[in-house]
Order: C-alpha cells, then structure tokens, then sequence
C-alpha cells in the first residue's frame, strides 16, 4: 500500500516537529493508542486499537526514528503484528514545509500488510488509513496549539 | 424355432432414468461428513500461517491452553517423533521427481500463506476457534519465491531444503529414453521448422485456478483400542488413504478403516489427493482417545486446495501452406507451490499436461520439456481436466493462429489434421484406442452452416457489430489403465465390484471407489437391473467404505462407466452364468448360458417360454437351499470381479462456441455453446448430458471468473468466494450436448469413462471465438483469464 | 448465553445457545437438521444456508440464531408433505437438476420462493433469481430446466 499525503497544520514548523517528537502528544494524538513508550531517544514501543473494515485488532509495534534533519524532515520504520488480523510494516518518510505561521507536512506512506488484513483489499485498507491519519492530524493540531 | 414369446423390457441401458440418490438429497437426508456426529467428539482447529516463508521462532501455546474446553495444542515440534513423515512409497509416483519430506504440522519453517502451524482440539467448536486466535506464534520472515520461472534461476530463494535449484521436476516427453535419442528427435524437430512454411511462436499462460467443490474438506477419527482407527474422510479414494494412514502412523492395516461418506458435495479431484490433515486428525483421535472431526471452511480451502494449471506453455508450431500441421515444439513451465501433497506433489499434474501437448492432431514430429518449479504457494491439487487445460488451450489457440497466418478455415485445419484412424499413438506415447474423431467433428459441424455464418458475420461487421465462432476438441482418459496408472501414481487401474444377490431377489452391489455426485448408483442400478431382468430400485448400491468393498483406486481420471461399471457387469455374468448351470440342472435341461434370458423378473429358457423360474425363486434356492445341486457346485451367490481393459482407453469431444464481442467495453456474450461427444455407449443419458454441462460450465468459470491472486509478498487474496468469484446461472449460457459415439471395443458394454478432462476444450473454444469477432482487429489471445477489460486493452491498442 | 423460541417446520424448538451462534448452526446442530448446508465462511455468497424465515427466503449464515428468536423457520425437511414432494422436487429429480446436492437445499428454499412470486417466470428470469446460489456440478441447466417444469406443472394444477 502506498499513501501519499499533504496535510496543513496551524502551527509554527519548529512546534510541530518538536511535538511529533513528543511521546505524550503522539500517545495521545494517535487514535486508539493505549499505550506509547519511547525505549530510546529515537525508538517507540505501543499499542494501538483499530478497525479496519469488519475486522478489530490490537496491534503491538515498535517504531524507530531516523535520518532526522530538524526542523525538516524525518524517516519512520515500523512494524506492527495485530494477532489473528495480521500484521504490516511501513515506512513513512515526513516532510515540513515552513509557511509562517502554520506548516504544511507531506507524508509519504509505503506498507506491506500481511494475513486476514490483507484480504480485505487495498481499497479499504487505505480509506481507513487515511481516515485514521486525518483523526490523528486533527487531535494533534488541537494538542500542539494548546500546549504552545 | 427358438423364439422370444416375451416382450424384452425396455432395457435400461440408455434409459433417462432419474436418479435414485436424488429423494434423499432433495428432502434433505443426504448424510455428508459434516452430519456424522459421534458421542464424545471433539472438534479441531488448526492455526495457519499468515507469512508465505518464514522460519517458526517460537509457539506460544499456553494461553489457548488455558481456555476452559481447550484439550490439546499440538504443533509441528510435538509431532516430529510421533510418526513417519511423508513421502511413503504408497503415496509416490513411480516418476524421476525429488519429493520433499515434510510433517503434517510445519516444522521448522511455513512455506505459503496458509501452511498448517499447530491444531487445537477442544470440546466445542467456538472454544477451538477462539483458542486458535489465542496459539501467539512468532515468525522471522523469509524473502518469498512467487514466480516460477525465477525460482528456477541460480541463486533464487531456496523453498525446500530437498529442492535446492527449486525444481521439483523436469522431463522430455519425446524422442525417447536416452538423451541421445532425444537430441536426434530435437534436431529432426529443428529441421521441420526451418524448412516449413509457416512457422508461430507463442507463449501461453494460463493462470492459477482450479475447480473447488461446494463442499470443502473434512475427516472424523475415531480410535478404541479394540477396533483400532476409523477414519471418515471427504475422498475420492479411501483405499489408498487407508494405507497411506496405515504407513504414516504404523497402525496394523487391519485396525484401520476408511469410509468416505455416502454424499460428497462433489470433488472433482480435490478430494483425491492424501493430505496431511487427514494424518493429524487421526493421530490426535488416537492420542486422546476420544473422537475429533475437522471441517474445513471455505476460507481455509481456498487456502490450501482447489489450486491448479498455472503454467506458461510455450508452444511453437510449424506447418506447409496448405494447413498440414508438421511440428510442435512446446516448453512448459509450471507453478507447482510447495510440493507438499501426497499422490500428486502438485507435478503429476503438469507432467499429464505436457503428455497431452498434441492433443487429438497428427504430428510428424514433436519436442515437449517441461519444467516444475517449487514455490511460496499452496501445493497444487488436481481439478477436472487435470494439467491439461492450460496445455489444450496452448494447442487450440496455436492452430487458430496459425491457420490466421496460412489464410485458412481454422474449422477446416482442424479436420484435415484430426487422427484420421484409431488405434494411434500419439508423438508422447499416449494411446488412443479406440473412435471416429472425423465423425465426431462432422457431426459438430452439422449443427452450423458455417458458410452462412461468415456471411452473417460480414453483415454483423458492416453493421458495427463482432460475431465469432470457436472450435477446440479433447482426447480425454476414459479410466486410467494399471500400465498408465502404476508408472503414474504407483496404484492400480482395474475396477472392482462385489455382487452380492439376496434371497428375495434384490441385489447389493461393492465398490471401492468413492464417488461425489456422478450418480455411480443410479448408472450401476440399471446395469444390474439390465443384467438380472430386474428393477433397478431392486438394487443398493455401497461405495467408499474400505470394510466392505473390494480394492478400488479411486473416483479419478473418468473410471466409472469404464472400469468400475465394467466390473459390475462382468461379476453379473458370473452369477447368470452359475444360474443358468443350476437352473439348467434343476429343470433337467442340457442348455447353454446364451439359450436362456433374464427378463421381467423371470429367467426363461427361449427355446421354451414356460419353461422359466422366477428369479427370486431360483436365487433363493441356490443361496438358502443348496442341496441336489449339480456336481461341482456349491450354493450361495456373490462375485467380486476385477476389471482390466485390454488397452488403455480415451473418449473424445469437440466444442464450438458462438460469441458477440462489444468493442466499446470488451464484454462479450456466448449466444450459442454446441458440443459433440464420443463417450461410447451411455448407460444414463440424462446423467451423461449432466456432466458435460457440468464440466463445460467449470471450463467457463476457470477461464473467465475464477483466479487465485497472490501478492508481491506471497500473501494470497483470493480466500472468499466475494473475490474467488464462482459463475452463477446468470453468467452461464445455456449448451447443447450431442453425441456421436463409437462403443468402446475394450469394454463389455462398449461405455467409455467420461468427464473428468472435459473442461480442457473449453478456453481454446471460447478465445478462438473471441479472436475470430475480433479478427479485423488482428487480436490473439494468449493469457487466461479472459476478462472484458482485457479484451478493451487489446482493443484499444490495436485501433492506436 | 440466551434462551431463544424458534418454530422449525412446525416443531418449536425452546434452547439456551451462545450469542454468537448463527442461525445455520442452530438449526444444524442444536435443531440436528443438517439439510441445510455450509459452503462459504459465511460470506453469504453460496446460498447453500437459504431457509424460510416467516415464509421468506433468507441465507441463515447471515444471521444469528438470537434474531430468529420467536420466528417461524421453513427448511428443506420441511418443504415435502409427508411423503408428498413438491412439484419443484419432483422436477428436479426428473430433469436431473443435481449431482452432488450440497447447493440443491439452499437452490430448493430459494426456488420455492421465486416460483410463488413468479409462477411463469422466462429462463432468463430463472438463471437471474438464480445469482444467489452456486452450484459447481450442473452447469445449471438441468436446474433451469427443473424450475421451468415446476412452473408448468404447478400452472397446470391451479
């Protein structure tokens, strides 16, 4: 699956990296994350409860941060097993635009899904990616301008 | 003289006799294998990979355990030093192939999306499910190898350790044995092509689909130290899965019982061949002492079985101007999955496929290879036309386009090249014993007037609109002889039947073969009923159960009508014959077994009609009153006979298919599917017409609907029959079936076997159509599916 | 776990299941009917599962056994009249409309319906009302040609 995404956040670029940085803000940012530790500076470890379609799954996953360029852009590599749903992995590379006072981010998502989520198909899997990641944007934009 | 003063009955051979297994399906008393139920049993669960290459890291089994209900979590590891692994030599080939050793559970490593990784037995059958989710399993992925022709390249991925180049198996089908007369054939093909005038080259590919039945597997085993294993399994051959289940798990064979149950919701080959399910089920029974049944859903079937052709052919032809066929040379390539099947190991059927190259067509001379590659697939399971249906639509293609290129009739090619007379013996050695190919072809040609269809097609182009027709024929095995069958799956070919006649005149009839729907009971009923001058309703007929029926080896390669009901016949002769010698006693007559007729319920003697039994009487008086009997003789009344035919055997069919083709979308429509058969004598006419239409749909479905899709990763999406899409009766045309038959010589009532590689005609019959509409076009289909948007493509492409 | 009331083919059926429990199961199981068959995972693609729910034809895969819970459920144990087929089943025995007969319950239940509702259907109307069952071994015309004859010989008796 690949997903390739612009998103404008109302808030000043040094923020919003410092914030996708933030293990708190993240936790409470990604819809269903039950639990988000960071294990090192730059790798995280959690949960997280999502339906996809019919299916609802808790999946375990770490993510490691890398080549990160502040306040520019970074790299995320992950992977997730989700039990009897299945599991994927993704890599995600960020990219932060400064516009003043808000920041245009760019994402582009590239993830191999694997097991019953596979056989939903393609169409729905990245219809509730992207619904997902427009819940996350929202909850994080409300997150990072409070906070500032 | 000698006259017969009685009306013969209406004989029953040929009758359109409805069936007699029908009341009790249509009322619902059919008794599959999801219906046995036995006091005490369990139910069983297996967990399935979800990487299509992976090393096992670890099975974490103790939360599935812990589930109230839950009796055992069992995997690979636990397994490995409680029985053989396969290959037994029961379940081998007699065929040069490498064939891998492998377990029932996975061990050590998952080679597909889907491979079984442990089984949870339990007391209720959510509880199984629900403890399956909770077996947590940890997997280090492997890169996965999904394209055949990539895998047999050095330095691909390696998928079994036994296959270190991927390449379960290869071979030259021509030439000879030795290399040295392969090469000379080789070369004496090369020849050919470079003196013919017309030479095409195409590679066909025919992709990954099969036919699954509506009813997917099960086994139920139940194990008492007393009475040793009884095993009821969705299969076509019981008899060789009994000693399959004898060797793997050392039991006695005598304390092993195998019974495929009375109704099979079809099979079609995917119950024919010995899966590693069937051994852990009856392993565990045996372990807990308590009966477990497992029933497969439909989403762990299309998994694992149902899987076939998926081969690239590529197939060169060589001929003079004036539409003489003079060479082939064919190089196959098939998808084979993992290999990890008993009795066919997924190569057989290629291996069949390749044999078939020059289907029902002289050749001066031919070159065929083929190579089997071993991939992160399931194992391929035969289906109905077997590995020839990629093979036949290769062939049947080729010779359209050829006869594009030469500027002939592609009906008219055909003809001029069928195998004028039988017995022949094909370019690969197989045997066509007996028939009239051309009358068969004439007498489908006689259902068109194909001069006034080119005519109506002219008109139809100047209007805008694409008319085609379509022609594709098939040799098919009519059973499979012990002398093709033992090379092949190392089984033997006769068929058997046991009579058994009751004192009250009605009669039970044994075979070990286990059908799934074909109406073996009711074409059997009217054999004995035509034998004996009885009713068929008189008659019971028992099948599949390995206690009470002679040696059969299976359902398979279209063994009904030519060796089993064959068998039925001749063990019917047997006991008319010992009648007549004690009847002839009894009335004090020296006559011979041909002077008298069993008609109506009464054996007469001809020369004079009063002078008769009853058959009742007199099969009563041998089996419960034998005394004053000839000398020599003894009482009682039952026959088991084995059947072999002097030759192998085959029947033939040609197709033909009309289609309108709409340029704009592609999407096309069969307006007319005419079909000419040779199946020899039909015992069952309405049967006979069942199975065609039968296997012409399944053709269909295979080349237009159905395709098993695995992804880049080797994840496959194609588990639900939302996206396995199966044809409806709205995607289906209606078909006519006539019948131009030779009675087969080698059989006693002339009946062929029929219906098992009838698919194979089909997709060439149906794309030569498509091709002839779109001929202005110049459009040659060489890729299955066959889908509207495809067509468009190609459409498309050729008007820019 | 519930306590449901549900009237099979005239027999009324008082249990405690599971929640969970879909309707194809209770009446193969809890109700031992096993007439009706399983063929898809309950994707509801197959018909093979097709009942009357209060007179209608529904695929009991595609629900619970909880929600026939005081529902009156028809099976192909309960078309027959005692001994007396229907015309449909009679039809499809003599024009051979099955093979194996795994899909020919749900085809039977469905048929019933269509036929009710279309007594003089053309086999186009047929093979459409037809989408909702699969059948792999007859190519479906033996079935049409049942329906078709059904038809008349029902026609001919009203």
């Amino acid at each position: 699956m690949e997903l390739i995404e612009e998103i404008r956040i109302k808030a000043n670029r040094a923020n919003v990296f410092a914030a996708l940085n933030d293990v708190d803000i993240l936790r409470r940012s990604i819809p269903g994350c039950e639990k988000l530790e960071a294990i090192s500076p730059t790798e995280f470890t959690g949960i997280v409860v999502s339906k996809v379609g019919p299916m609802k799954a808790r999946f375990a996953g770490n993510v490691t941060v890398s080549d990160l360029k502040p306040p520019e852009s970074y790299t995320l590599v992950g992977a997730g097993k989700g039990g009897v749903a299945g599991f994927a992995k993704m890599r995600t590379m960020v990219t932060l635009i400064d516009e003043g006072d808000s920041t245009l981010m760019r994402y582009e998502v590239k993830a191999d899904i694997g097991g019953k989520l596979a056989q939903l198909g393609g169409a729905l899997i990245t219809k509730t990616s992207k619904k997902l990641a427009g819940v996350f944007f929202q909850n994080f934009e409300t997150i990072v301008n409070d906070e500032n | 003289m000698a006259s017969k003063s009685h009306p013969v009955d209406e004989s029953w051979m040929g009758s359109r006799m409805p069936r007699k297994e029908d009341l009790r399906l249509i009322t619902g008393q059919g008794k599959y294998i999801s219906d046995i139920v036995l006091p005490r049993m369990a139910h069983a669960v297996f967990v399935r990979s979800d990487y299509a290459h992976a090393k096992i890291i670890s099975i974490d089994t103790s939360a599935a355990m812990a589930l109230p209900g839950v009796i055992s979590v069992t995997t690979g590891a636990d397994i490995v030093d409680e029985m053989r692994p396969m290959p037994q030599p029961v379940l081998l080939p007699n065929l040069p192939a490498k064939y891998p050793t492998f377990y029932p559970l996975s061990v050590g490593k998952v080679k597909f999306h889907g491979a079984p990784v442990a089984i949870v037995v339990a007391r209720d059958k959510y509880v199984a499910e629900d403890a399956a989710e909770l077996v947590e399993v940890e997997y280090e992925e492997l890169p996965a190898v999904l394209d055949p022709n990539a895998a047999l390249e050095p330095g691909s991925t390696v998928v079994n350790e036994d296959h270190p180049d991927n390449e379960i198996f290869s071979m030259t089908f021509t030439g000879g044995e030795t290399q040295a007369a392969q090469d000379a054939n080789d070369k004496a093909v090369e020849e050919i092509f470079n003196s013919a005038d017309v030479v095409i080259k195409e590679t066909f590919r025919v992709h990954r689909t099969g036919i699954t039945p509506m009813e997917p597997r099960g086994a139920l085993c139940d194990w008492s130290e007393s009475d040793g294993l009884t095993a009821w399994i969705t299969t076509q051959r019981p008899h060789i899965d009994r000693l399959a289940l004898v060797d793997l798990l050392e039991i006695p064979a005598e304390r092993v019982r195998v019974i495929a149950p009375r109704d099979q919701g079809g099979a079609f080959g995917i119950k024919a061949p010995f899966y590693r399910e069937n051994v852990i089920i009856a392993h565990m029974a045996r372990k807990l002492g308590q009966p477990v049944r497992w029933i497969e859903s439909r989403y762990e079937s299309l998994m694992n079985v149902g899987q076939e052709r998926d081969q690239f052919n590529t197939l060169e032809v060589a001929a003079n101007k004036n539409g003489k066929l003079l060479a082939l040379r064919n190089r196959g390539v098939a998808d084979n999955g993992t290999g990890e099947t008993g009795v066919y190991w997924g190569f057989v059927m290629p291996f069949l496929g390749a044999h078939e190259v020059p289907n029902t067509y002289t050749w001066e001379k031919a070159d065929i290879k083929l190579r089997v590659a071993v991939t992160n697939k399931a194992c391929l399971t035969p289906s109905r036309a077997f590995g020839h249906f990629p093979t036949r639509f290769a062939i049947e293609r080729a010779i359209d386009i050829i006869s594009h290129k030469i500027g002939m009739e592609p009906a008219d090619v055909r003809r001029n090249n069928l195998v004028p007379e039988l017995p022949y013996t094909s370019t690969t050695g197989a045997y066509y014993d007996s028939g009239d190919f051309i009358k068969v072809w004439d007498n489908l040609m006689s259902h068109i007037d194909l001069k006034k269809f080119r005519q109506e097609q002219r008109e139809a182009l100047a209007n805008g609109r694409y008319i085609g027709v379509g022609f594709g024929t098939g040799v098919e095995l009519s059973g499979m002889a012990s002398e093709v069958l033992v090379p092949m799956e190392n089984q033997p070919g006769y068929g058997a039947a046991s009579i058994r006649l009751d004192p009250r005149g009605t009669v039970q009839i044994f075979g070990g073969d286990a059908p799934g729907g074909q109406g073996h009971e009711t074409s059997v009923s009217q054999v004995v009923a035509n034998a004996f001058g009885i009713n068929p309703q008189d008659t019971l007929t028992t099948t599949g159960d390995t206690a009470m029926t002679p040696f059969g080896a299976g359902t398979i390669g279209a063994r009904g009508a030519s060796y089993f009901m064959s068998a039925v016949h001749n063990a019917c002769l047997e006991l008319k014959q010992k009648i007549v010698r004690i009847l002839a006693h009894d009335l004090g007559i020296k006559a011979e077994f041909e002077e008298f007729d069993f008609i109506n319920g009464e054996v007469i003697y001809r020369s004079d009609p009063s002078v008769k039994k009853t058959f009742r009487e007199i099969v009563e008086r041998i089996i419960m009153h034998p005394i004053n009997m000839p000398e020599g003789e003894v009482g009682g009344l039952e026959a088991t006979v084995f059947f072999e035919a002097a030759k192998p055997m085959i029947c033939f069919n040609a197709d033909m298919c009309v289609v309108e083709v709409n340029i704009d979308n592609g999407e096309f429509e069969i307006s007319r599917w005419v079909s000419s058969e040779d199946v020899g004598n039909v015992i069952n006419p309405l049967i006979v017409d069942g199975q065609m239409q039968g296997a012409i749909a399944q053709g269909l479905s295979n080349t237009i609907f159905e395709e098993f899709i695995y992804d880049e990763q080797g994840q496959q999406l194609t588990a639900d029959l939302e996206n396995y899409k199966i044809a409806t009766a709205a995607d289906m045309p209606n078909m006519e079936v006539t019948y131009s038959p030779t009675p087969c010589p080698h059989t006693p009532m002339g009946t062929r076997g029929i219906g098992e590689g009838r698919p194979s005609s089909v997709p060439g019959a149906l794309c030569n159509a498509i091709c002839d509409a779109l001929q202005p076009f110049g459009i040659e289909i060489t890729e299955l599916p066959i889908r509207p948007n495809a067509i468009w493509k190609k459409i498309h492409e050729a008007r820019s | 776990m519930r306590n449901i009331t549900v009237t099979i083919n005239g027999v009324v059926y008082q249990e405690s299941i599971p929640v969970r429990m879909l309707l194809v199961d209770f009446i193969r199981e809890t109700a031992a009917l096993t007439g009706t068959h399983v063929s898809c995972t309950y994707e509801g693609v197959c018909g093979a599962c097709t009942i009357h729910l209060d007179g209608e034809a529904a695929k009991s895969c595609l629900m619970l056994a909880v929600q026939a819970d005081g529902h009156e459920i028809t099976t192909v144990e309960g078309l027959a009249n005692g001994a007396e087929l229907t015309a449909l089943q009679k039809a499809f025995n003599a024009e051979h409309g099955l093979q194996c007969g795994f899909c020919t319950a749900g085809v039977l239940m469905n048929m019933t319906e269509f036929l009710e509702q279309n007594p003089d259907p053309t086999d186009d109307e047929i093979r459409h009302g037809l989408v909702g069952n699969l059948c792999r071994c007859t190519g479906y015309v033996h079935i049409v040609n049942a329906v078709r004859a059904a038809a008349k010989s029902r026609l001919s008796e009203a």
